[in-house]
């Protein structure tokens, strides 16, 4: 097979809600090619979560899409449309953040695993269950046939995850999505769940989507990382390519300062990112991000910029991105005048500069 | 096991109590003496006896051989008795199965209801099967497609069956198919299974219609809540079809508002259908209840209850039961 | 004289048209016309004129007639109608001027007659569409019938004339009646007599009935001045009721008699031919003599009703009676439960009572069931009932006195039984009121010399069970559901609150007696249906087949059920609703306050409201109806100014009795029912300004017993209604006061007592009828109940059910039927109809 296995092109999708209609995504594209993996970063609002769901086909009813998403060539809404029974849960499947809440409360864990076997690979009870078992000695879990009866709220939370990601994978997907997976966990589990999907993907050949507010998930696991903010793209590279240069994007730069160390002290603060996520209803003139944004100036408070490829397959949408020329000049501007075009004060940014100036990433 | 003696003993506490409220109540407002002799019973035959009071004429009046009756009753009866050892003695007759005799036609009490508790529980479970047969499938659907038209009409029928006193829904229903339309018998009749399903479709009904309207709504705003959980939107994601969430993800967890109605109200009509039951002229226990309650029918009052309380807790203790299958989170013990 | 001059007139017409019709068919006409000419000139006012005859046939040789071959003709015929055809009411036997008539031309033709009974309205039609042949009855040829019929030549000319009572004096001449025109004339439909009346007289003065017997009978009765009718069958009417008619003056007109053919039909030609060689020998006139004079005897008494008579229904047995029960009966015992509404119902279909009562107006006749016969002594204080012989209980067993002494006595083991009974039976004699003489003979002692001592064995004591049911319900009662009779019913399933089930007893000792040899349903169903609305609904839906309520909702909507075909009878003979005063304690011990009750009660708010203007007013016990009933006594109430005084007089001497005035009394009434809680509503508005009126609402069982034990103020009651008075006797007298009264008011007065035990012991029956209506006046004197309605009753019937008031007693004489079944034994002469 030839060509990307996912294609996104300008997707729009917006909610008509009472107070108006709500921009969730604003023209994303990306490709993802079959047996890689794309980590799509943001923070809540930013869209990735809206653009998940969109790929696959769990948007509410008052939800307006518009701009084209394929996979494996074949029209996604095309097979929304058709009502296709074989095919979400099959090819494309999808976890979410909280396994506790993802799980039925009142259904045994095998249960809940065999039924996609039965449904759409035809299998009969006994041997979705015997199925189901090896499922969860794949994903790790000890003493699985014990398992297989038990309920989800005898198991503890990373081995519930573990559960939810054979539920996901027991028809073989070609692409898995995984939004904030490990975000509910602790963090010794994160990292033991985020081995165990790469182990999976590599193992299968299966294409990942991974979402997450955490660039630190996505560093050196995923093989491209796309930035989103305000319900578009910002930026989009090669995961090596991104954590070299710290992100052009400023908002990357920010993400990447954010990031807590293992080896901070526990009760360190943790650094936000100074000013507020970007109002969602009606247009937005010029950049989201420049009412936060230190290296902004007026041309972003009015224009958007587009999304521009600085060097070999590393996209950037930003007037004055970080370590260029423009960047350098117009950071120092706002030094200077001590506030950004936006009003925000340089002061914020300094629990920033800091981590900047360390290095330290 | 425990557990259940556990259950056993509070279904007798419980028994006790209502059992002894009601002989108290039935000894000061009634005076059993009456069912029993008659007239005489109101009588001062005290002072007869001694001698204070004559009669107005030769012929007519209780005189002392009259009274000698009321007072032989008296004794048999341990009508003398304080109230405490009177009640100790007919729980001592009743845990050996024998409830006592009518007051009012000297039957066996235990006949009595045992006639009449087939017919009650027979339409209370042909009230609770219509009920879930026209609530469920309706709560489901209109669940499914809140807001939209189907849910805004069943939520509006359902206030007006609720709001709708059952023996006008009664009448209503028996003028226009029993004497219109011809279509249901105007009385209970009991040859055979068939005739006896007959004539319990409207008195059904008439019962089924404002517990369904009740039981939709409960069922239906559970069903809502638990649709917006996130395994559904997890089970949409493994493909499955709207259908199957319903039936197989959806439905089991939003069943406790439900069964929990539902086992009030079964324990309810056990002894409460008694309107339906005049309308619709079913022999049930809840005429008779009524009926024994006006005519101071001591013991018959009594027997039924103890049958009626009993049953109450029993159906409660199987939908506790009940709870524990819905949801296993629920222990038993709970 | 006159009789003579007119039959002899009309005999000279007869033969004068007989000899004028001589041979030759052409001359008819003219030579009729000109002999009827002739004798008009000479005879007596009853000439006529022929009218001419329809074209006719010439027979070629006079002396050879058509032969028709033995041809059928059918010939409709009333069977009613004098002198032309009729049948004997005794022997059954046809007679008439039509049958020799037509029978003698039919020797002469060769043909054969094929009579068939109809009515006569639809005669001419029928004939004239060829359903029939031809018709009987003296048919007047008119042009209006020759469209549709042809007419043979005429054999008779009649007169109109009418006939009126004897004596009449309001008007000597048919004039002079014309003038009047308040009087009426009656006729028989669809007749030329009736138009002639219209035509004369004009519509509004004519009056019609189905046949001539009818409307002479009317005219006899009053209700019609005079009867229209041919002059030739006036004359049995005439000959007959000569004491009570005669003819009046005058003709109206004169009408010519044919034999009506269909249009067209064959057979004119021949029986023409025929007529005309009656006439020539005579013969005809023979038959003129025979039934149009005074030879001619037979009267409208003497015949049947020919076509008219009803046909004969044979009762056909099997089916099951469906019928419903207001209340259900605690058990049905007589000698342990005591009956009411419900309980009789079933238990007159189980049992058989000692004594039966006919439906003499005294309700002093007495036929005996299954006390076969008894004597009294002289002072009618000792009464000996021979039990009958070989009457089987439903269990096998044998009727025998020792059984009737049991079930008497148990009967009078209820205390409340025996209270009733004290007056009436000795029961404090040593030995008791009861004594078993011999295998079948029971003795009873009465207190007072009884006239009418067995009626009280007419009623609940004198059902019989079983000895061995008895004694076995007494150990186990509840086989007081389940009981043992003679009865033509035997139990077969009871289910209380629901239904009750008897089934035909084939063993009926009655059986002999009855008309078709046996009971005829297969069984009876008794349902309970406490809303007797929804009794009603249950009927109208087809699942009861009777219905008998005092419910005045439930009764429209039976009476809906009238236009369907069902049998709806009411009837308000049987029951008083009154209210009453407690006379034994203040404030109504003083005949003031109760006069002051009596003045101010609403009555005319409770006959609207309460009565809904369906119930009839009662003012004293009886009906209207009822030989006992005394006109004079008229309630009195409506009359609150007659109260004020009597009020501010009484509260004067008894101030701790009234307040503000007003004085106090408590309403006691049996609840919860919607029905007592409006009377209180009505009744007490109307007492309100001279009364405190408190509410006392107690449950039934309360609420008997507080009236028995005198702890109440006022009430409203239902009682009374017993046909033989004496039988209500025990709610007034002295001795039914004591610690329990049955007379509930505890009223003594022993002039009143003295009326009613008089009565008891009068065989004088004028004397006991004026006794009791002197009663009724020492009632209102004393002012101790206030008369509000007659119970009515509404018993309704499914159209198919027959025989419900056809039971009789073996000497012929009929228990009293309040129309509505429920008399005695009259479920054992009850079908269905299909």
């Amino acid at each position: 097979m030839t060509g990307p296995l996912v294609s996104i092109e300008d997707l729009h999708v917006s909610f008509l809600t009472e107070q108006g209609s709500v921009r969730a995504v604003d023209g994303v594209s990306f490709d993802l090619e079959p047996g890689k993996s794309i980590g799509i970063v943001g923070e809540s609002g930013s869209g990735k979560s809206v653009t998940a769901k969109t790929l696959m086909n769990l948007l509410p009813s008052y939800a307006q899409v518009k701009g084209s998403m394929k996979f494996d060539g074949r029209d996604l809404r095309e097979i929304a449309r058709k009502k296709e029974k074989h095919f979400w849960g099959v090819e494309m499947t999808m976890i979410f953040q909280d396994p506790m809440t993802s799980l039925n409360p009142v259904k045994r864990i095998g249960e809940q695993i065999a039924e996609s076997l039965r449904v759409h690979m035809n299998r009969s009870r006994s041997e979705a269950m015997t199925e189901a078992g090896d499922l969860l000695e794949q994903v790790g879990i000890p003493e699985p046939a014990k398992r297989l009866r038990q309920y989800p709220h005898e198991l503890s939370g990373g081995l519930r995850q573990r559960v939810v990601i054979a539920i996901a994978l027991a028809c073989g997907p070609r692409l898995l999505i995984a939004d904030e997976p490990t975000t509910a966990l602790d963090v010794t589990v994160q990292k033991h769940i985020l081995d165990l999907l790469d182990d999976l993907r590599k193992e299968r050949g299966m294409s990942m989507i991974l979402i997450t507010h955490d660039l630190g998930v996505v560093k050196g696991r995923t093989d491209e990382i796309m930035v989103m903010y305000g319900g578009r793209t910002m930026e989009e590279a090669p995961t090596r390519a991104l954590f070299e240069c710290d992100g052009l994007h400023p908002y990357t730069e920010a993400l990447n300062a954010t990031i807590p160390k293992i080896d901070t002290p526990s009760h360190t603060r943790l650094v936000p990112i100074p000013g507020k996520p970007p109002e969602v209803i009606g247009r937005i003139e010029g950049c989201p991000f420049a009412p936060r944004c230190r290296y902004s100036t007026s041309e972003c408070l009015t224009e958007m910029p587009p999304l521009v490829e600085q060097e070999q397959g590393h996209f950037c949408a930003c007037h004055n991105p970080v370590g260029t020329p423009e960047g350098i000049k117009a950071r120092e501007a706002n030094q200077n005048t001590g506030h950004t075009p936006a009003g925000l004060d340089m002061k914020e940014f300094e629990a920033f500069a800091v981590h900047a100036e360390t290095g330290e990433i | 096991m425990g557990f259940v003696l556990k259950r056993v003993a509070q279904m007798v506490a419980v028994i006790i109590a209502a059992t002894f409220l009601a002989f108290t109540a039935m000894s000061y407002l009634g005076d059993p003496l009456f069912n029993i002799v008659g007239f005489h019973a109101s009588v001062d035959c005290d002072a007869v006896l001694a001698g204070e009071i004559e009669d107005v004429s030769g012929q007519g009046g209780t005189d002392v051989g009259d009274c000698e009756v009321v007072e032989a009753a008296r004794e048999k009866y341990h009508l003398n008795d304080p109230l405490p050892v009177r009640y100790g003695r007919w729980v001592g007759d009743v845990v050996q199965g024998d409830l006592g005799v009518s007051f009012k036609n000297s039957m066996p009490v235990t006949t009595i209801i045992g006639n009449r508790i087939p017919k009650s529980i027979f339409l209370m479970v042909v009230a609770e099967i219509f009920a879930l047969i026209i609530a469920v499938p309706a709560a489901i659907r209109a669940a499914y497609k809140a807001n939209r038209v189907f849910d805004k009409s069943a939520t509006v029928s359902s206030f007006g069956f609720i709001s709708l006193p059952n023996f006008a829904l009664g009448v209503i229903l028996f003028y226009l198919f029993v004497v219109k339309w011809q279509i249901f018998p105007s009385r209970y009749e009991d040859d055979d299974l068939f005739s006896r399903l007959r004539s319990t479709v409207l008195p059904g009904l008439t019962l089924a219609l404002p517990l369904a309207a009740t039981y939709f709504r409960l069922l239906r705003t559970d069903l809502i809540t638990t649709l917006q959980e996130d395994f559904v939107l997890m089970a949409k994601a493994k493909g499955l079809s709207d259908r199957w969430i319903m039936f197989r993800h959806v439905l089991r967890p939003s069943l406790f508002s439900l069964v929990t109605v539902f086992g009030l109200s079964t324990g309810g009509l056990i002894g409460g259908a008694l309107v339906v039951e005049q309308i619709f002229v079913i022999p049930g226990l809840g005429r008779t209840f009524v009926e024994a309650v006006i005519r101071d029918d001591f013991p018959l009052v009594l027997g039924l209850v103890t049958i009626i309380s009993s049953s109450f807790i029993a159906i409660n203790f199987i939908v506790d039961l009940f709870y524990s299958v819905i949801d296993p989170r629920v222990s038993r013990e709970t | 004289m006159k009789t003579f001059k007119r039959s002899f007139g009309l005999l000279l017409v007869i033969g004068l048209i007989a000899a004028a019709c001589g041979t030759d068919g052409d001359d008819d006409a003219s030579s009729s016309a000109s002999s009827s000419a002739a004798v008009a000139t000479t005879a007596a006012p009853v000439a006529t004129t022929a009218a001419p005859a329809a074209a006719v046939e010439t027979s070629e040789d006079e002396s050879t007639l058509p032969d028709l071959g033995g041809r059928t003709v059918s010939v409709a015929i009333e069977n009613a109608y004098l002198p032309y055809n009729y049948v004997d009411a005794e022997t059954g036997e046809i007679g008439g001027f039509d049958y020799d008539f037509f029978g003698e031309i039919c020797n002469r033709l060769n043909c054969e007659l094929d009579y068939q009974e109809f009515a006569w309205e639809a005669t001419i039609q029928s004939v004239g569409d060829g359903t029939f042949d031809t018709a009987g009855g003296g048919i007047t040829i008119t042009a209006e019938r020759e469209e549709t019929l042809d007419f043979t030549d005429s054999y008779i000319s009649v007169d109109q004339r009418l006939i009126v009572e004897l004596g009449e004096d309001r008007f000597a001449s048919l004039e002079e009646f014309g003038q009047m025109d308040e009087l009426t004339v009656c006729s028989q439909t669809g007749t030329t007599n009736a138009e002639t009346a219209i035509e004369n007289f004009g519509e509004d003065r004519v009056v019609l009935f189905e046949t001539f017997g009818f409307a002479v009978q009317a005219l006899l009765a009053g209700d019609c001045d005079s009867v229209i009718m041919d002059e030739t069958a006036g004359q049995g009417y005439q000959g007959e009721n000569a004491e009570s008619l005669e003819l009046l003056e005058g003709v109206l007109s004169a009408d010519e008699l044919g034999v009506p053919f269909p249009n067209g039909s064959d057979l004119v030609a021949p029986f023409n031919a025929a007529i005309s060689s009656m006439k020539a020998d005579g013969s005809l006139f023979e038959l003129g003599s025979k039934y149009f004079t005074d030879a001619f005897t037979v009267t409208y008494d003497d015949i049947g009703d020919g076509a008219y008579a009803e046909e004969e229904v044979v009762p056909v047995a099997g089916g099951t009676l469906r019928l419903m029960m207001e209340a259900e009966s605690d058990g049905i015992n007589p000698t342990v439960n005591r009956f009411a509404i419900s309980g009789h119902m079933m238990a007159g279909a189980i049992f058989d009572t000692l004594v039966w009562v006919t439906d003499d107006p005294c309700a002093c006749v007495f036929v005996g069931g299954l006390a076969e016969s008894w004597t009294s002594s002289d002072d009618l204080k000792t009464w000996d009932f021979k039990i009958r012989e070989n009457v089987e209980f439903h269990d096998g067993t044998m009727l025998d006195a020792e059984t009737v002494a049991f079930a008497v006595g148990r009967q009078l083991a209820d205390p409340l039984i025996s209270l009733a009974l004290k007056p009436v039976l000795d029961i404090a004699r040593e030995g008791g009121a009861v004594e078993v003489v011999d295998d079948m003979t029971v003795r009873f002692h009465a207190l007072r010399p009884h006239v009418d001592f067995p009626t009280y064995f007419s009623g609940q004591l004198g059902y019989i069970p079983s000895l061995a049911y008895m004694q076995a319900a007494i150990e186990d009662p509840a086989l007081n559901q389940m009981p043992v009779g003679t009865g033509a019913f035997m139990m077969d399933s009871r289910e209380q609150d629901l239904m009750t089930r008897v089934v035909k007893n084939p063993n009926w000792w009655y059986n002999d007696h009855l008309a078709a040899g046996e009971v005829l349903l297969d069984a009876i169903e008794f349902y309970v249906y406490t809303d007797s609305e929804l009794g009603a609904g249950a009927m109208e839906a087809g699942d009861l087949d009777g219905v008998s309520t005092s419910s005045i909702d439930a009764a429209m909507i039976l009476r809906e059920l009238a236009d369907d075909g069902y049998q709806v009878v009411e009837q308000d003979l049987g029951e008083e609703t009154f209210a009453m005063m407690n006379t034994s304690k203040a404030p109504f011990d003083d005949i003031r306050a109760r006069k002051a009750l009596t003045y101010a009660t609403a009555k005319a708010d409770y006959l609207e409201f309460i009565g809904q203007g369906e119930l009839r007013s009662a003012d004293t016990w009886f009906p209207p109806e009822s030989i006992f009933h005394n006109p004079d006594v008229k309630q009195e109430a409506d009359m609150p100014e007659m109260a004020a005084p009597l009020v501010a007089e009484y509260c004067g001497d008894n101030p701790d009795n009234c307040s503000d005035g007003k004085i106090n009394m408590e309403f006691q009434y049996s609840g919860p029912s919607v029905i007592q809680d409006r009377i209180f509503d009505v009744l007490s508005a109307g007492y309100e300004p001279y009364f405190n009126v408190t509410k006392d609402m107690l449950l039934q069982d309360d609420h008997i017993t507080q009236t028995a034990i005198g702890m109440f103020d006022f009430l409203t009651w239902r009682q009374m209604g017993a046909r033989n008075p004496d039988g209500d006797g025990v709610w007034i007298v002295c001795d039914a006061i004591g610690v329990l009264s049955l007379n509930w008011p505890r009223y003594c007065d022993p002039a009143r007592d003295e009326l009613v035990y008089g009565a008891r012991g009068n065989t004088d029956r004028d004397a006991v009828v004026q006794a009791w209506k002197d009663v009724a006046a020492h009632v209102q004197e004393s002012y101790t109940y206030v008369m509000l309605t007659h119970t009515l009753w509404n018993a309704t019937y499914d159209p198919r059910l027959r025989g419900m008031c056809s039971f009789t007693f073996p000497d012929g004489t009929e228990p009293y039927c309040r129309g509505t079944g429920g008399g005695y034994g009259s479920y054992s002469t009850m079908w269905f109809e299909e």
